[in-house]
């Protein structure tokens, strides 16, 4: 039982909403007895165990789009920027607003392993729930889970053609995130 | 989050002044830095065509400031990618708030015993 606490963990940082994690952790605790035969041992339990767990997500994403909620409304939202990222980095005619490499050394110069240790991934992970509900999803499915972009906006409920803009958005939205809150010169 | 640090400042003078006289004409020609910013994210989703190809190459060539942009994009993927998976599946100890309540590992036990019940007796 000690891995489905990180597998309740990680369903409820991925889905955000306890009683559907906890049904996800049940279905791969499930899943898992069903087909224990093809547990070869190469990798460790847990490994596996996750790999059944983001294979439930990516079902329970593709059955949320067939039901009509609140991810299916609008095609083309903007988080709590209230407009397009984009407008507000950029001026009319297309040059910078603000210097976009202002502290963004820092970021770019850390390597992955020494960021895991102090606040960079801690404020990506803020700057990831800064996103909308639909951009966070699209985002992660596309960065976290790499699915293709036809793929993950099939599974988010937005044309192919949007998810584009979507995620052009989400990530100038991270990056200025990133640059606004955390990043210190 | 909360926001303690200033705002990032305006880009350079030299920058400025070059987009003041250039930006028009760069704009008209799919060449602005605005441009460049969406095939920079395009080009993690797609490949590029060779008309694109050829403005973010002229782009990255020409504008000091916007060369850093992909490198900080894929570094964005990059950390996107491990922060997920790490923060929770990697950590020893989950947050208190992340932890299973008593119900729910009950709920999850009994559906194990059903199904370890079916597997022993299929009929």
């Amino acid at each position: 039982m000690q891995e489905s606490e990180r597998l309740f963990a990680y369903a409820v940082s991925r889905v955000g909403n306890r009683e559907t994690a906890e049904d996800l952790v049940q279905d791969v605790v499930v899943a898992a007895w069903e087909k224990r035969s093809g547990f070869d041992g190469r990798s460790l339990l847990g490994t596996w165990l996750f790999g059944i767990m983001k294979f439930k997500i990516l079902d329970h994403y593709r059955a949320q789009r067939r039901t009509p909620t609140s991810l299916s409304v609008d095609p083309i939202d903007n988080g709590e920027w209230g407009g397009d990222p984009l407008d507000q980095l950029f001026d009319a005619q297309g040059s910078w607003k603000i210097d976009p490499n202002y502290g963004m050394e820092t970021f770019v110069d850390t390597p992955v392993d020494e960021a895991k240790r102090n606040d960079i991934l801690s404020a990506v992970k803020g700057c990831m729930d800064g996103l909308s509900e639909r951009l966070r999803l699209l985002f992660s499915l596309r960065e976290i889970d790499q699915l293709p972009v036809a793929e993950a906006a099939a599974a988010a409920g937005v044309t192919p053609g949007s998810a584009a803009v979507l995620l052009t958005r989400a990530r100038h939205q991270l990056r200025a995130c990133l640059q606004r809150h955390h990043i210190v010169p | 989050m909360n926001c303690n640090h200033p705002p990032a400042p305006r880009p350079a003078l030299s920058y400025r002044f070059m987009q003041a006289l250039m930006g028009p004409f760069m704009k008209l020609a799919g060449l602005s830095c605005r441009h460049f910013a969406e095939l920079c994210s395009a080009e993690l989703d797609r490949p590029l065509t060779s008309g694109e190809r050829f403005r973010y190459r002229f782009h990255s060539m020409m504008c000091r400031v916007c060369r850093p942009l992909p490198r900080q994009f894929a570094t964005l993927s990059a950390l996107t990618h491990c922060c997920v998976d790490d923060s929770a599946a990697g950590s020893p100890d989950p947050k208190p708030e992340s932890l299973l309540d008593e119900a729910a590992r009950e709920r999850i036990e009994h559906s194990l015993h059903a199904a370890v019940a079916k597997g022993d007796n299929p009929s």
